[in-house]
């Protein structure tokens, strides 16, 4: 590999087709080959159609155990193909280095080992609900979270800041087990967040939109009630400043 | 009108109300119906359920 292969990692985004930007649908037409990891079916057809040659990195997501070694598998997948093709691009949902290691990691190795990498950000969930709850992070400060880094690493934060904490639907989970029961890393969580706020304080359960022409889910609750709240894995939880 | 092309046509025409509950009606009645619900999750299940079979037309959503 030397500075003649080039790595060109994109975010698709969340909601489906909308959230491609232009630079993005570009690399997609234009590459030799696609390998793609989103979050919904619509995508990937609409990306084999953009790109005949196109691969999902799906089989590989779901072949480990772990998800740690499903990312790092992602990753040598990603360098391998490298050597198969001059010019890859690969699609993830969201941001492409936003919650997404298999994508980072990757380019980090490839650039390391000389090639050409570039990356185009895409629409994460945070900027999603920025939109939908109305917020500015530049008012009051923000902070954001993965929920059991949060907690297993005692993270401090300033409750007078948004908050904002991504994965509590699996919470202490780090395999791939849709059967999890969250409810003692929900109730941990509760805790931390009850010692720096009211059990009143009000907490927002955010799913944004997956589809154009569908709205984003929000419900609001009192922090006391979130360990009787069934979370779905694309709830984000939004703590506003005291 | 395909799934696929349902959502692209929605997602770049900025379509009003009455546009898309018409366009909705091309589409098979489970997501038509996840769809009025606004509920992402199922509407990505039943795609999913809907891309596993080969042969499209034979799918029936109740």
């Amino acid at each position: 590999m030397d500075n003649s292969n080039l790595l060109i990692l994109v975010g698709a985004g969340i909601k489906s087709i909308s959230h491609i930007t232009i630079e993005a649908k570009a690399a997609i037409e234009q590459s030799h080959k696609v390998l793609f990891l989103v979050n919904e079916p619509i995508l990937k057809e609409w990306i084999i159609r953009n790109n005949p040659n196109s691969q999902s990195l799906e089989f590989i997501y779901k072949k480990h155990l772990l998800r740690a070694h499903n990312y790092e598998a992602i990753s040598q997948h990603i360098i391998r193909t490298m050597d198969e093709v001059k010019e890859l691009c690969v699609v993830l949902y969201g941001h492409p280095t936003v919650y997404s290691m298999p994508g980072l990691n990757a380019a980090k190795a490839a650039k390391k080992l000389g090639a050409r990498v570039k990356i185009f950000p895409g629409i994460s969930a945070e900027d999603c609900l920025f939109a939908d709850l109305f917020i500015d992070p530049g008012s009051h400060g923000c902070q954001s979270f993965e929920a059991t880094d949060f907690l297993q690493s005692n993270r401090r934060f300033d409750p007078y800041s948004h908050l904002i904490l991504w994965q509590a639907d699996s919470i202490y989970c780090f395999e791939n087990n849709p059967t999890f029961d969250n409810y003692k890393g929900v109730s941990e969580l509760q805790n931390k967040l009850i010692e720096n706020y009211s059990e009143n304080h009000p907490i927002f359960l955010y799913e944004a939109s997956l589809y154009p022409g569908i709205e984003a889910k929000i419900k609001q609750i009192k922090l006391v009630e979130l360990c009787t709240i069934a979370l779905s894995s694309i709830t984000t939880l939004y703590l506003p400043p005291l | 009108m395909k799934t696929l092309e349902f959502f692209e046509y929605v997602a770049t025409h900025n379509c009003d109300q009455s546009t898309t509950d018409s366009l909705l009606s091309t589409q098979p009645i489970a997501i038509k119906h996840a769809f009025l619900k606004n509920d992402s999750l199922e509407v990505r299940s039943l795609i999913s359920k809907e891309i596993y079979y080969e042969d499209k037309t034979t799918v029936t959503y109740t």
